[in-house]
């Protein structure tokens, strides 16, 4: 069965790629798991964290790591414009997705770069603790799976 | 290639979340489900079970990654973990899995070297073409090119072993970043 990563790569039954990361299935599955868990639309922690934020800090970290394919897949998620505008740019008049935004830039170029100071800002802009794990969550496994298709790309090259 | 001294010889890590993890009788039934047995009393997954369905999610695939019985060895898996934490810079996940890299390949002075004196340390053949790969794909910006790939083939790696790689690699810029930014890590130098 083809997952996400597959569609953003054009991978289908019959190339070598999907053949290569079919031997590995459990990974595959599991990949696909966490990204169904994330933009799950009856996930019990939306209201922390909306689908449409998700979705801008995915695409966010992919344009930082200037993973193309995989930022155009988040880009075409985000349903409300003025935040795929945000996302893209990185800055929003709204004060808690400028934030967030700002956050997930950070994290995704220099997680050294970022402390406690980060974390109460987030509280200031609203988030509680669940919206932080969540945010943290979604801007590191999207860093995983940027990482993934970076390299499937390179193998099937 | 150069990456931050997150690795001393002898030295204790230790981690304090800025977040309230929920203790142990907090735990809502969701949450608790969400976690294996042996993560119930670690405050750090008690943290991520504030986001049940994600957490668990992310148990399954790393252990579909780190425990695999076929496919790369699990100490070059655990290598692969720990030139991922060199590069993104947490010395949490690096002195957890340099052990792991030499306690599973039987290799402990080339991970030290590796370690210590840097990423660029000859290792031989395999783990030089293995540690480049890794290095630049655990970027900020991956830059693992055909290069790369062409090297690793040329060292004697598999499709599959090259695609182990990969994952194990790439699943580090998760647990790296988790770890470096929910916590405050703290470095003690050896007595």
């Amino acid at each position: 069965m083809t997952d996400v990563i597959d569609e953003v790569l054009g991978l289908q039954a019959g190339d070598d790629l999907y053949a290569l990361r079919n031997t590995r299935p459990a990974v595959k599955e599991g990949l696909q798991g966490v990204y169904d868990a994330i933009y799950d639309p009856a996930s019990s922690t939306l209201n922390q964290l909306s689908l449409d934020e998700r979705a801008a800090v995915a695409l966010r970290v992919c344009l930082v790591a200037d993973v193309k394919p995989l930022a155009e897949h988040y880009r075409a998620r985000i349903t409300d414009e003025a935040v795929r505008e945000a996302a893209i740019s990185g800055r929003s008049d709204d004060a808690r997705l400028s934030r967030i935004l700002e956050h997930a830039t950070l994290v995704a170029a220099s997680p050294d770069q970022s402390g406690r100071a980060q974390i109460d800002a987030l509280r200031e802009a609203g988030l509680d603790e669940t919206a932080l794990v969540t945010l943290t969550q979604t801007i590191a496994y999207t860093s995983f799976q940027l990482r993934v298709v970076a390299g499937l790309y390179m193998i099937g090259y | 290639m150069a990456h931050p001294k997150t690795f001393k010889a002898g030295s204790t890590v230790g981690w304090t979340s800025y977040l309230q993890a929920p203790a142990i009788e907090e735990l809502s039934d969701e949450q608790r489900a969400a976690l294996r047995p042996v993560q119930v009393r670690a405050e750090y997954y008690r943290l991520l079970a504030r986001d049940p369905k994600i957490v668990d999610a992310r148990t399954t695939v790393d252990n579909a990654i780190y425990h695999a019985r076929e496919g790369l060895p699990r100490g070059e898996r655990e290598l692969c973990a720990a030139v991922s934490s060199m590069i993104t810079g947490c010395p949490v996940c690096t002195t957890t899995h340099v052990k792991f890299a030499a306690k599973f390949s039987k290799r402990e002075d080339d991970v030290l070297r590796l370690a210590e004196e840097g990423l660029e340390s000859d290792v031989g053949y395999r783990w030089n073409s293995m540690v480049n790969a890794a290095a630049n794909l655990a970027a900020v910006r991956p830059v693992i090119d055909q290069n790369d790939v062409d090297s690793l083939r040329g060292t004697g790696f598999s499709e599959e072993e090259i695609l182990d790689v990969v994952h194990s690699t790439a699943f580090f810029a998760w647990a790296n970043r988790l770890l470096m930014t929910l916590g405050e890590t703290t470095v003690s130098d050896p007595a």
